[in-house]
């Protein structure tokens, strides 16, 4: 069977490696974006399984990208968990399937992740 | 008695040299300083020599009467207090007094009391607008600390949200950069540690300057000046930057001329601004992926008064809106990797030198900094 794939966005480079590893040491395969514009060309090609969301990025906010998204019919089913320094203080993002804010713990991450697509 | 400064004084005015005479002996024994006039004229003269708090008229004068002393008296100094005194039938007269403000008014012939009733007014109606004065001032006192305390504290509190968000994602980084050397251990990838081991030490290195930036914020201590030989100081600084730019594809020029130049300066707080003016410089070329190469060039020369440090680079330069606010504290672009510190401080430590920093920059081209300090120090007027 073919891996779970997770997208991964977050502008800083050693946030995305960390996760990136983390994934792939736990079975699944990864694409890596480092803002919300580099992140709307990846999901014009692939769907990802589950997408993992920075919300304080240059260039594009992580929450306008999620509005994108969202607009978007056949990506507006892909959960979203969002890891971001500013999470908690952002509503917009209502249906993430999780919130987690930095520093995050990785395995209760995991465990979000392992609930939500196996 | 002894006359001093805290004798209250009394200007008395009467056309009738009896009623004076009796008027001032019980003034003077209750403890005023008594200055008489026979007149209007004389009256305004003492008032405005002796500024007295109190001031005693006859109401029916010849020539200027008390109506008009009482007008006068209050027009340039509404704080002194006037007694009318007053001949029987003259109740419109004191009525109209009243309606000037004076504090009140005795009909002759005058009784001790009710010259002590009414003094006693005039004191008190004294007493209470000095009081009233002092609670205004230190209510405005408190007010304004009020203010000033909560300019501070908002200041303090985007301050302490922007460092947290900051603190925040380098703790990320120190969690990631162990969980990579930690899982290249176990699944024997051996070539992966050193990308741990980078990540590391980079966010290390942020963490430094950002306590730095922090400590510099909180201190703010006086420049501690000294005479400095400007090419070895400019020449420390690059070698700061150099080792910086080091692998990445950025070409460092030092534009430094032949002139021994001096200036006064506090050579620790100058360096740094520099330094931030330069990572800056650093990061637009970094970030630049529209041109083939990069070049920095850090150049320094002088009029008679000033030394002028140049700074030019051809990275992503900025818009209106970045140029309007880079030395807002807390403005950054860079999202998670600039606190909006930099420039912030590095405008401070100038204007501290009682220099000026001046910008020019086009999107997509480069931008130019031009920061020019005086010699010799200026002092603060
Ligand atoms: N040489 C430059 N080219 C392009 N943009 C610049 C340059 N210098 C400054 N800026 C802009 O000004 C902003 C503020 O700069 P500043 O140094 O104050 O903060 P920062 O670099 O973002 O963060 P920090 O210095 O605290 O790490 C930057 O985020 C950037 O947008
Ligand atoms: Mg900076």
């Amino acid at each position: 069977m073919e891996n779970k794939k997770i997208l991964i966005i977050d502008d800083d480079q050693a946030i995305v490696k960390y996760l990136e590893k983390l994934f792939n040491n736990n079975g699944y395969d990864t694409i890596l974006a480092h803002d919300g514009l580099e992140a709307d060309d990846i999901v014009k090609e692939t769907t990802p399984d589950l997408i993992t969301l920075d919300l304080d990025m240059p260039r594009e906010w992580g929450t306008r990208f999620y509005r994108k998204l969202t607009k978007k019919k056949e990506c507006k089913d892909i959960p979203v968990i969002v890891v971001s320094g500013m999470a908690g203080r952002d509503h917009s993002i209502k249906k993430a399937v999780g919130i987690f804010g930095k520093p995050f713990d990785p395995d209760k991450l995991m465990a979000t992740v392992k609930e939500t697509i196996g | 008695m002894a006359i001093s400064e805290y004798t209250k004084k009394i200007i008395l005015v009467d056309d009738e040299k009896d009623i004076r005479d009796v008027l001032e002996i019980t003034l003077a024994d209750m403890g005023y300083h008594v200055f008489a006039a026979g007149n209007g004229k004389q009256a305004l003269e003492l008032f405005r020599t002796e500024m007295p708090q109190i001031v005693i008229t006859d109401i029916k004068m010849p020539g200027m009467d008390g109506i008009e002393i009482l007008r006068n008296i209050k027009n340039e100094n509404p704080d002194t207090e006037v007694i009318m005194i007053t001949g029987h039938g003259d109740t419109d007269l004191a009525i109209k007094s009243l309606k000037y403000e004076a504090i009140d008014f005795i009909t002759k012939p005058i009784s001790d009391d009710a010259l002590e009733i009414a003094l006693k007014r005039a004191n008190e109606k004294i007493i209470t607008r000095r009081q009233l004065r002092k609670y205004t001032e230190s209510l405005e006192k408190l007010l304004r600390e009020k203010s000033e305390l909560q300019d501070h504290l908002s200041s303090l509190g985007i301050m302490i949200g922007s460092i947290s968000h900051g603190i925040k994602g380098l703790l990320t980084r120190l969690d990631g950069g162990v969980y990579l050397v930690e899982s290249a251990h176990t699944n024997k990838e051996y070539d992966d540690i050193g990308e741990g081991l980078d990540i590391l030490k980079e966010t290390v290195t942020r963490i430094k300057k950002m306590v730095l930036d922090i400590l510099y914020y909180a201190k703010e201590r006086d420049l501690k000046l000294e005479k400095v030989n400007v090419l070895q100081f400019a020449g420390d600084v690059a070698v700061v930057i150099e080792q910086k730019i080091d692998d990445q594809h950025i070409e460092f020029h030092r534009d430094f001329g032949q002139d021994n130049i001096e200036c006064e300066m506090d050579a620790e707080f100058f360096h740094s601004a520099l330094i931030n003016i330069l990572d800056n410089a650093i990061d637009a070329c970094t970030e630049d992926r529209s041109k083939a190469s990069h070049k920095i060039i850090f150049s320094i020369r002088q009029d008679n008064e000033n030394v002028i440090f140049e700074i030019h680079d051809n990275g992503i330069g900025m818009d209106t809106k970045t140029k309007e606010n880079i030395f807002n504290l807390f403005y950054s672009s860079k999202g998670s990797k600039g606190t909006g510190f930099g420039l912030f401080i590095s405008n401070d430590i100038i204007k501290q030198h009682r220099g000026t920093i001046n910008v020019n920059s086009v999107a997509e081209k480069g931008t130019y900094f031009n920061i020019k300090i005086p010699k010799q120090h200026i002092e603060n007027k």
